[in-house]
C-alpha cells in the first residue's frame, strides 16, 4: 500500500484532494479505501461525521466479537452507502454517540468546540483500528498453536506490531500516534491494542477466576498500548523496533503487576541463556571463579542438549 | 477487504514463524508453518497480484522456509534452501528461471517482476541475508547489486545516492549487513593463510571499515549504536592479523577487549535489547580474548584463552541444538581448548566441525584445508 502522510493533515488541520479521496473510498472495497477515508475525513475538519464512519463504529465492535461475516457485510454496506451525496446527509448522533463511548468520551468533552477535529481523530483510530484487525487476529490464532512463556508472546505481540507498523502501513501508525496523543494533552485509549494485550497477558496468569488479577491485566494493556503509541508518535519515521515494543510491554507490566503469577512454563533456552549470561558475567567479573563458572555452564548444556 | 484482512492475518502467522526462527525455536516455528499450511493450504497466497501486499507475503513467506530448510541438523536443507531463495530472487526481479532459451525466442515467457520499489528491495535484502547464512556470499553480492543496479560504493562518497534512495534506517541496516558479509569472507580468506588470500582479505576488510564506518555514522538510536560498534569490532579483529607487528597486534587486542566488554555491558543493561543479543556480543568479546591469547605468553596465555572459550560456549551450545551453523564459532572454540591445554576436547570439535562443513559446505575449500592442517599439526604457530 503507497504511504499516506496523515499524520501532516492531522497536525495542519488541512490536505489537498480530499473530495478525491473521499470518492475513492466510497467505491473501493479493499483497505486502501480505508486509509483514504481517513484521509478525507481528516482533511475535511468541518464535515460532520457521516454514516460511513458510524458504520466503521459497529463494524468495529462486530469484529472484536469474532463475527467476520458481519464485518464483511457491514463493510461491504458502508461502502455502498457511503457517497458524495451522503456528505450533506445528518448524522446517526444516536450512533456516533456509541461510537465516541467507544473510545472512552464523556458527553462533555463531545460538546466542546474542538468536536470537529476530535471527530477526525476517531475516524482515523477507527480506520487504523479495522487495519490492525486482520493482525490481531492471526496473531492470537497463532498464540493458540503453541503456547509460549509471556516474553516470547510479548516478543511475538513486538513483531507483529513492527510488521504492521513499519512494514505495511507506517503512515497509518504515525496518523494513529498523533491522533492519541494529540488531544490537549488527553490521551485517547487504543482499544484494539489494549484487547490483544490483553488477550496475550491472561493465560498467563494463574487463576482466571481471579477478577484482581483480571483488572490489573486490563490496566497493564492500557499502559502498554499507551506506551507504544508515544513511541510511534515520536517522529515521521518512527524509531520502533519489535524489541523495543517487547521491551516495553515487559518493563510495563512488571511496574504494573508486580505480583503477576506467570505461569511457570520456563522456556529451557531461554532460561539458558539467562542463567549462561549470569554465570559468563561473574567469569567477566572475577576470573578467579573461572573453573566454577565452567562446570556450571557445562551442567547447564547438558541441561539443555538432552 | 476481505482478501486484505486474509493478508494481514497471514502476515501476523508470519511475523510470529520469524520470532520463533530468530529466538532458535526452530521446532515452533516449523509446528506453526505447518498449522498454517494446513489452515490455508499453504501460508503463502495463490497467484497474489503483482507488487500487492499478498506478493510481499508470499516472497517473505518462501525465505521463511528456505530459513527452516537450512536449519535442519542434519544438513540436508542447504541446496533446497538455496533453491528457494534463488526462485524469490528470480521472481522478484523477473528473472526466467528453469527455461531454454529457444523457448524464450519463441514466445515472450520472460515474467513481470513481482515486486517493485521499496518492496523489492526489502525482500532482496532479505534474500541477500538468507544466501549470506547459508554460505553463498557470491549470491548475497549479486542480489545486493541487482537492487542497487551497480558493485556496492567503495567509498563515503558512493553511498549518499542510497541513503537518499532507500532511507537512513534502511541504508544503515544495508551497509551494516554488507560490512558483516565482507569481514566473514575475509575471516574464511586469513584461514587460508596464503599470500593471496591475505592481499584478498585485506582487501574485503577494508571494504568491511567503509562500510562499517557509513553504518555507523548512520545510526541514531542508543540500540543503533551498538549495534555499529559490534559490527566495527568484528571488522579490527579481524584486522589484527594483518597488522605485520607483534606487539602493535597486542595493543589493538588489548583495547578491542575492553571496547567489546562495554559493549556487552551497555547491552545488558539495555531493556530493549533481548538475551539472545547479549549471547551475541558474549560471544564476540570471547572471541576477542582467544584472539588475544593467540599472541600472549606464559601463564596468561592459557588463563586468557580459557575466559574467552567460557564467553563463547553458551552460543556454541545454542548453535548445537537449533541456531544457523556458524563454523567460526566452532573453530575459534577449539582453538581456545587447544590454547588451554585441553588437547583431546579441541580435536574432538575440530573434527565435528569438519564433518559438519564438509556436508554443509562443500565448496569451503580454504577453511576445509585449515582445519586439515589442525588436526594433523595442531594450532598455528603465532609467532
Amino acid at each position: 500500500m503507497e504511504a499516506v502522510d496523515v499524520s501532516r493533515a492531522l497536525g495542519t488541520g488541512r490536505f489537498s484532494g480530499a473530495s478525491a479521496a473521499f470518492a475513492a473510498s466510497a467505491s473501493a472495497t479493499t483497505l486502501t479505501a480505508w486509509v483514504r477515508l481517513a484521509q478525507s475525513m481528516l482533511a475535511d475538519l468541518t464535515w460532520p461525521p457521516s454514516t460511513a464512519s458510524t458504520g466503521n463504529a459497529v463494524t468495529y465492535v462486530l469484529a472484536h466479537r469474532g463475527d467476520h461475516d458481519a464485518v464483511l457485510e457491514r463493510l461491504s454496506t458502508c461502502s455502498a452507502v457511503t457517497t458524495l451525496g451522503e456528505r450533506t446527509a445528518r448524522p446517526k448522533y444516536a450512533e456516533w454517540w456509541d461510537m465516541r463511548r467507544l473510545y472512552g468520551f464523556s458527553e462533555d468533552h463531545w460538546s466542546r468546540q474542538h468536536g470537529a477535529r476530535r471527530d477526525v481523530r476517531v475516524a482515523v483510530c477507527l480506520a487504523t483500528d479495522l487495519i490492525w484487525l486482520g493482525y490481531s487476529d492471526g496473531l492470537l490464532a497463532a498464540r493458540n498453536v503453541v503456547r509460549l512463556p509471556l516474553e516470547l508472546d510479548c516478543r511475538a505481540f513486538g513483531a507483529t506490531l513492527h510488521t504492521w507498523a513499519i512494514e505495511d502501513y507506517p503512515a497509518l501508525a504515525v496518523a494513529l500516534g498523533a491522533a492519541l496523543t494529540n488531544l490537549g494533552g488527553q490521551a485517547m485509549p487504543c482499544i484494539a491494542f489494549e484487547a490483544v494485550l490483553t488477550e496475550l497477558l491472561l493465560p498467563h496468569v494463574v487463576d482466571d477466576a481471579d477478577s484482581v488479577a483480571k483488572e490489573q491485566v486490563a490496566r497493564a494493556a492500557k499502559r502498554c498500548s499507551q506506551r507504544i503509541i508515544a513511541m510511534l508518535a515520536a517522529s515521521d519515521d518512527p524509531p520502533l523496533t519489535g524489541p523495543q515494543v517487547a521491551g516495553s510491554i515487559l518493563e510495563v507490566v512488571g511496574e504494573e503487576i508486580p505480583s503477576l503469577h506467570v505461569r511457570q512454563r520456563i522456556d529451557p533456552i531461554l532460561d539458558f541463556e539467562r542463567a549462561a549470561a549470569r554465570l559468563v558475567s561473574q567469569a567477566l567479573t572475577d576470573p578467579g571463579e573461572l573453573p566454577q563458572v565452567e562446570s556450571a555452564l557445562n551442567q547447564l548444556a547438558r541441561g539443555v542438549l538432552i | 477487504m476481505g482478501a486484505d484482512i486474509d493478508t494481514a492475518r497471514r502476515r501476523a502467522v508470519l511475523s510470529r514463524i520469524r520470532m520463533l526462527r530468530k529466538q532458535r525455536e526452530t521446532q515452533l516455528a516449523r509446528v506453526v508453518l505447518e498449522w498454517a499450511d494446513s489452515s490455508w493450504g499453504s501460508i503463502e497466497p495463490e497467484t497474489p497480484a503483482n507488487d500487492s501486499p499478498a506478493a510481499l507475503l508470499r516472497e517473505h513467506a518462501r525465505v521463511e522456509r528456505a530459513y527452516l530448510l537450512m536449519r535442519q541438523l542434519d544438513g540436508t536443507g542447504y541446496g533446497d534452501a538455496l533453491k528457494t531463495l534463488e526462485s524469490v530472487e528470480n521472481s522478484v526481479l523477473g528473472k526466467l528461471h528453469n527455461v531454454s532459451r529457444s523457448s524464450v525466442r519463441l514466445v515472450n515467457l520472460k515474467p513481470a517482476p513481482s515486486l517493485t520499489g521499496i518492496r523489492k528491495y526489502r525482500v532482496l535484502s532479505s534474500v541477500a541475508t538468507a544466501y549470506s547464512t547459508c554460505g553463498d556470499e557470491r549470491a548475497a553480492d549479486r542480489v545486493i547489486e541487482s537492487v542497487l543496479g551497480r558493485p556496492f560504493p567503495a567509498t563515503p562518497e558512493g553511498a549518499d545516492e542510497i541513503v537518499r534512495r532507500l532511507g537512513k534506517l534502511r541504508s544503515a541496516d544495508l551497509f551494516s549487513d554488507h560490512a558483516t558479509r565482507l569481514t566473514r569472507r575475509a575471516y574464511v580468506d586469513l584461514l587460508g593463510a596464503t599470500p593471496d588470500s591475505f592481499a584478498q582479505a585485506a582487501d574485503l576488510l577494508a571494504r568491511a571499515r567503509v562500510a562499517a564506518d557509513i553504518s555507523s555514522g548512520l545510526r541514531e538510536t542508543k540500540a543503533g549504536v551498538l549495534l555499529a560498534r559490534t559490527v566495527s569490532a568484528r571488522v579490527t579483529m579481524e584486522s589484527v592479523a594483518l597488522e605485520p607487528d607483534r606487539d602493535r597486534r597486542v595493543d589493538m587486542l588489548t583495547s578491542l577487549v575492553t571496547e567489546t566488554k562495554s559493549i556487552l555491558a551497555e547491552s545488558t543493561a539495555s531493556p530493549y535489547i533481548f538475551p539472545v543479543t547479549v549471547m551475541l556480543r558474549q560471544s564476540l568479546h570471547g572471541e576477542v580474548m582467544i584472539e588475544l591469547a593467540r599472541y600472549l605468553r606464559g601463564h596468561e596465555r592459557p588463563d586468557t584463552a580459557r575466559l574467552g572459550r567460557v564467553c563463547v560456549a553458551p552460543r556454541l551450545t545454542v548453535n548445537e541444538i537449533d541456531a544457523d551453523y556458524k563454523p567460526a564459532v566452532s573453530i575459534c572454540y577449539a582453538d581456545a581448548c587447544a590454547m588451554s591445554g585441553e588437547q583431546e576436547r579441541a580435536r574432538t570439535v575440530w573434527e565435528r566441525t569438519r564433518r559438519q562443513m564438509a556436508r554443509a559446505r562443500p565448496n569451503a575449500d580454504l577453511a576445509l584445508a585449515a582445519l586439515d592442517r589442525r588436526l594433523t599439526h595442531g594450532l598455528p604457530d603465532t609467532d
